[in-house]
C-alpha cells in the first residue's frame, strides 16, 4: 500500500527533521527572550542560534533535503530562508557592535570607572575577589560580550564574576542606548519569525500525524511494520 | 586566629572528568535549555548545589585539567546528545575560557605503565598533574573514589564532588 510506504517516510520527516527543528526553535526563542544571544567574539557568531539545517543532525540531512524537495511551494522553504537570513544579520550586527564597543570611549570610560570602583572595594568586600589589573586587556572584550548577551549575572567560577556581579549592571545599562537599537530590532525580528515558523511546523506535524497515522514522537515498541 | 582557606588552603584545583562534565551539563540544561540532557545530571541537581560548586571553584587561583580528561568528557557528552555535538563543544570552549581553565600536557610514555594498566590513563594523568602541583598546594576534585584513594596514597589532596556540594 502506498499509504503504508509513505507513513514511514513521513515518520522520518517528523522525527528527524520537524521535531529537532521545533525543539531548537523553542530553545532559540527562550534564549532570545532572555536576551542571551550566545554571541561569541572568537566565533564571530551566535554559538547556539544557528541556521535551520544546523538544527538537524547531519546524519539526517538527506531526510531534510527530502522534506524540502517534497514541499517546494510550502511556507517552510521561504520560512527557513528568512530565519537563516535573520540569523546572519544578527551575527553581523552583533559583530559590528562588539567592534564599536571596543573603540567606544564612552564604554571604555564607564568600564574604567567600574574597574576602579571594584579594585577599591575588592579587599574590603571579600579577600577571595581576584585583582583584575593583570587581566585588564581581556576585560573589555569580556565586558562587551556580556553586555551584548545581556549577562545579568555570571557563575561564581568565571574569572570576572566578582566584578561583573557587583558592577556589571552599570555596563548592561548601555543596552538602553540608541547604539543597541539595531541589535534589539534584529533579535526581535528573528524571534517573531522563529515563533511563526515553529507554529507552522507544529501545525503541519499535527496534520501529518492525522493524515498518515504517525505519532508526533516515537513510541517505544510501536512499529510501522505490520 | 583562624587562617582563611582562600589564602592558606590549596591554590590549584585539578579537575577530573566527573565534576567538569557536571558543570558543562548544568550550563547546557539551565542556561542553554538542552532539556534532553537533564536526566544525565547525576550530582548538580539543584541551583544551590551548582552555586556551592562554583563558589568552591572560584576560591582557587588556578584551575587546570589534562587533555585526557577533556577527551573523556567530549566522548561522553557526544554519545549522549549526538545532534548537539557542535553546540556542546561550543559550551566546553566557553566554560573553559570563562573560568580561565589551564591544561597540563602529560605524555603517555611518561606515565607509569603499571599504574596506567591498573587505573587507566585518564586517572593517572590527573594524579600525575596533582604530583606536579603538590608544592603549590593542589587539590584534585573527582567523583571517582578509586582515584581519590590513589591520590591520597600518593600524598595528593583529593576531594569528592559530594563533599563540596552537600
Amino acid at each position: 500500500m502506498p499509504q503504508k510506504k509513505q507513513s514511514r517516510r513521513v515518520a522520518a520527516w517528523i522525527y528527524a527533521v520537524i521535531n529537532p527543528i521545533i525543539n531548537s526553535l523553542e530553545r532559540e526563542l527562550s534564549l532570545l527572550d532572555s536576551g542571551n544571544l550566545t554571541w561569541r567574539p572568537h566565533l564571530g557568531r551566535c554559538e547556539m542560534i544557528r541556521t535551520i539545517q544546523e538544527y538537524v543532525d547531519s546524519a539526517q540531512w538527506p531526510n531534510y533535503q527530502d522534506f524540502l524537495a517534497e514541499h517546494p511551494n510550502s511556507v517552510f522553504r521561504p520560512g527557513f530562508d528568512q530565519h537563516d537570513s535573520d540569523v546572519r544579520t544578527l551575527n553581523t550586527v552583533a559583530q559590528e557592535l562588539f567592534n564599536r564597543m571596543l573603540s567606544w570611549s564612552k564604554f571604555s570610560d564607564a568600564l574604567d570607572v567600574a574597574l576602579g570602583t571594584y579594585e577599591r572595594q575588592r579587599a574590603s568586600l571579600d579577600p577571595q575577589f581576584p585583582m583584575l589589573v593583570h587581566t585588564a586587556k581581556d576585560v573589555p572584550k569580556l565586558a562587551a560580550e556580556y553586555v551584548i548577551n545581556n549577562a545579568q549575572t555570571l557563575p561564581s567560577h568565571y574569572t570576572i564574576s566578582a566584578f561583573w556581579n557587583l558592577l556589571g549592571k552599570e555596563l548592561i545599562a548601555f543596552r538602553n542606548l540608541p547604539e543597541f537599537q539595531a541589535l534589539h530590532r534584529c533579535k526581535d525580528r528573528l524571534a517573531e519569525n522563529s515563533s511563526k515558523l515553529k507554529q507552522a511546523l507544529e501545525s503541519y506535524r499535527l496534520s501529518l500525524s492525522r493524515d498518515y497515522d504517525v505519532p508526533a514522537a516515537p513510541v517505544p515498541g510501536l512499529s510501522f511494520e505490520e | 586566629m583562624t587562617l582563611s582557606p582562600a589564602i592558606f588552603g590549596p591554590q590549584v584545583l585539578i579537575f577530573d572528568t566527573g565534576p567538569l562534565r557536571e558543570l558543562v551539563l548544568y550550563s547546557a540544561v539551565h542556561t542553554l535549555k538542552f532539556d534532553t540532557l537533564k536526566g544525565q545530571l547525576r550530582h548538580l541537581r539543584t541551583a544551590s548545589s551548582y552555586q556551592r560548586l562554583t563558589e568552591f571553584i572560584a576560591s582557587f587561583g588556578k584551575k587546570t585539567t589534562t587533555p585526557h580528561v577533556v577527551a573523556e568528557i567530549s566522548s561522553k557528552i557526544i554519545r549522549t546528545e549526538r545532534k548537539g555535538q557542535s553546540a556542546i563543544w561550543g559550551l566546553i570552549y566557553t566554560e573553559f575560557s570563562s573560568m580561565g581553565m589551564d591544561e597540563g600536557v602529560l605524555k603517555l610514555l611518561e606515565m607509569p605503565q603499571d599504574l596506567v594498566a591498573d587505573i587507566g590513563a585518564v586517572d593517572v594523568s590527573v594524579l600525575e598533574l596533582g604530583l606536579t602541583f603538590r608544592a603549590h598546594k593542589s587539590l584534585v576534585i573527582s567523583i571517582d573514589d578509586a582515584l581519590i584513594a590513589e591520590c591520597k596514597r600518593a600524598g595528593v589532596a583529593a576531594q569528592n564532588l559530594w563533599e563540596v556540594i552537600a
